[in-house]
């Protein structure tokens, strides 16, 4: 997997004609320079940055725009690997494959550790990558079921919140219902 | 021109937590100059709920019940209508199997099988009250402990029908008919201190309470019930008047949208009317031995019984559309499989109907799909593992379940066994070691289909009979 665009360059204009877009061998395609939330700048292909919906009604509603798109909710670390995900995504739009697809989505959070996991999900909603979220919000869910309670606030980093008393009742109960389940 | 992205318009969900992005905090660690109290409030810290609910709806539902304890916002989420709104959105709801046995005790009492997990959950027992105003008037909202029957002769009738022995009056809920719909779990009448009760109880798995619904407009135990537009409809059964025990030809259907109960016409039972004597007809109790909904109908089979005798008479059709009874086709109504078992024993399963038809002469059993064209009942399945079809009251149930027949029984080791009926070819897969192998005798095909039965999951239960059961898809 390429990872070119992991490290952020300040780059200068492109002003090469893109005449092909969503191509995986465009390497001269129009590139696109985003700024994350702590000032790094990428230096994205266009066909990747259409994947993110934001960025696309941003260029819909200034067509002409050359500038760099400021993403001020978006820190460098996850928005890498938010990129990642959508070089991989765009090579399925020309050539869909479901099975490849699943595949290389399942390869791509299996990577991952639970906190790129977490730290992409507000990434993807702002970004309004409906296929990465859905991928993000798959996996958190798989790594936490079947998980005991203290996994998960651990996971999460939640407070307990219940008394002891509440929470040994909660506790009772479930041990009443499901009498032979056992926790991890 | 360029500037900054705007963060208005609906596509935009986000403005409540940029400022935590801006803090560049995704962190587990509580960041100081985060408010508190919204961070503390949400579900998940660093996460605005509406995103945290998207990953609690992919869990399976088994998960749920464990993780109420993570925190006050998650108990109240799992119990929220609005986490199993986006399940449903997302089309990650789960179909479980809800089953009602009858412990050595006579205790009714009911559990769930998720079927992934293979996990058993025990619902919360049926509130065990009698309302006053069933019992007793003149004492509203007084709520009196179920205590035993006084035994009044509840009647050889049922005994009879059913093959219930004993304790019938004693039993809380002995004879209560259940139904689900709009993703709940009801319990309607029964018998209670020998009355028969109106009362109708509902399960919500989303809270996992029972609660009180309106009552039916009549008393009732052993009737019908069946789910047609999103409705419930019950018809006949029996009522316990003053005049003794009386069977009903009575319906009415209940609207899980508005709660309430709305008359349907009474079976006319033509049939009926057809005994040839006025003494006969007096001895003669017209009863409903089934309802299925099936192509946008209900379909009731009927027999005349005086005790120990019961004669199937065919059966009638409701039709909504018309909100009127007409006659079952002959064949249908006369060929109708183990009408008199008094348990769940026809299903529709992608729209064909079937029937169990249980031979008492051997440990096996049939099921029959019928052909509306030719208006008889074929046998769809020639071999049903069925360890004992005599010894217990209601020793199998037959129900749809993932789109497939499915059988509930006791298997030898007396476990509660839920097999699953998989019609394939015979170039399909081999056979696994919990397969019991069984050839179907098409009498219409080519006989190459065979049909294994898959035992999905089977519980220990002690000595208890299986009486019900229905499916959720939540």
């Amino acid at each position: 997997m390429s990872s070119s665009a992991e490290n952020p360059t300040l780059t200068t204009e492109i002003t090469k004609p893109s005449t092909e877009i969503a191509t995986e061998t465009a390497q001269s395609a129009k590139k696109i320079n985003l700024k994350t939330s702590d000032d790094q700048i990428f230096e994205v292909e266009e066909s990747v940055a259409m994947e993110f919906a934001t960025v696309k009604s941003f260029f819909e509603d200034a067509p002409s725009s050359t500038d760099t798109v400021p993403l001020p909710n978006v820190p460098a670390k996850p928005f890498s690997q938010v990129i990642e995900f959508c070089k991989e995504q765009i090579k399925f739009k020309a050539n869909p494959d479901e099975t490849e697809k699943k595949k290389s989505n399942s390869e791509f959070v299996k990577e991952k550790t639970n906190e790129d996991l977490v730290e992409m999900i507000p990434v993807a909603n702002y970004l309004e990558i409906k296929d990465l979220l859905d991928v993000l919000n798959q996996a958190v869910a798989d790594r936490i079921q079947n998980r005991s309670v203290e996994y998960v606030r651990s996971f999460f980093g939640i407070d307990n919140d219940f008394t002891s008393e509440e929470e040994a009742l909660l506790r009772e109960e479930h041990a009443w219902a499901f009498e032979d389940v056992d926790e991890d | 021109m360029g500037g900054v992205l705007s963060l208005g318009g609906p596509k935009c969900r986000t403005s409540e937590y940029n400022e935590m992005l801006n803090n560049g905090s995704c962190k587990r660690q509580k960041t100081s100059s985060f408010s508190y109290d919204e961070e503390s409030s949400r579900l998940i810290p660093f996460l605005p709920d509406e995103l945290s609910i998207q990953i609690l709806a992919r869990l399976p539902r088994f998960c749920y019940f464990n993780l109420r304890s993570v925190s006050q916002k998650w108990k109240a989420t799992f119990e929220s209508a609005e986490l199993f709104k986006v399940r449903k959105e997302l089309g990650s709801t789960e179909e479980w199997l809800y089953v009602l046995i009858k412990d050595e005790a006579d205790e009714l009492s009911w559990h769930a099988l998720d079927p992934l997990s293979k996990h058993w959950q025990r619902l919360p027992p049926m509130p065990n009250v009698v309302c006053a105003d069933e019992s007793k008037r003149g004492f509203p909202g007084l709520w009196l402990r179920n205590v035993v029957g006084s035994g009044i002769k509840i009647a050889e009738v049922i005994r009879s029908w059913l093959g219930q022995k004993d304790t019938l009056d004693q039993m809380p809920f002995g004879g209560c008919s259940n139904g689900a719909v709009d993703g709940c779990l009801y319990v309607l009448g029964g018998f209670s201190r020998a009355t028969t009760m109106r009362s109708v109880w509902r399960f919500d798995p989303i809270s996992n309470k029972w609660s009180k619904m309106n009552s039916m407009s009549t008393g009732r135990a052993y009737c019908k019930t069946s789910i047609l537009n999103n409705k419930l409809y019950v018809v006949g059964g029996v009522n316990q008047g003053r005049g003794g025990l009386t069977s009903l030809q009575s319906a009415e259907v209940f609207d899980p949208c508005t709660g309430t109960w709305s008359d349907v016409p009474s079976m006319p039972f033509s049939k009926a009317q057809l005994v040839p004597t006025a003494y006969l007809s007096d001895l003669l109790k017209p009863i409903a031995t089934g309802m299925t909904s099936y192509m946008g109908r209900l379909f009731v089979p009927q027999s005349l019984y005086s005790w120990p005798f019961i004669v199937d008479v065919g059966g009638e059709i409701y039709d909504p559309e018309t909100n009127s009874w007409a006659e079952m086709p002959t064949g249908m109504g006369e060929g109708w499989p183990a009408r008199q078992a008094g348990t769940k024993l026809s299903v529709v399963v992608d729209g064909e109907l079937y029937a169990l038809d249980p031979s008492a002469s051997s440990n096996s059993g049939k099921i029959k799909v019928y052909d509306q064209k030719e208006d008889t009942w074929k046998v769809a399945i020639g071999k049903v593992p069925v360890a004992d079809f005599t010894e217990s009251e209601s020793p199998y149930l037959l129900t749809g379940f993932h789109g497939k027949i499915h059988v509930l029984t006791k298997d030898a080791n007396h476990n509660i066994a839920v097999m699953q009926a998989d019609v394939r070819d015979n170039l399909g897969s081999p056979l696994s070691s919990t397969s019991v192998y069984a050839k179907s005798l098409h009498e219409h095909s080519d006989s190459s289909e065979t049909v294994f039965w898959k035992v999905i999951d089977s519980k220990n239960l002690g000595s208890a009979e299986l009486v019900n059961c229905q499916v959720l898809d939540v």
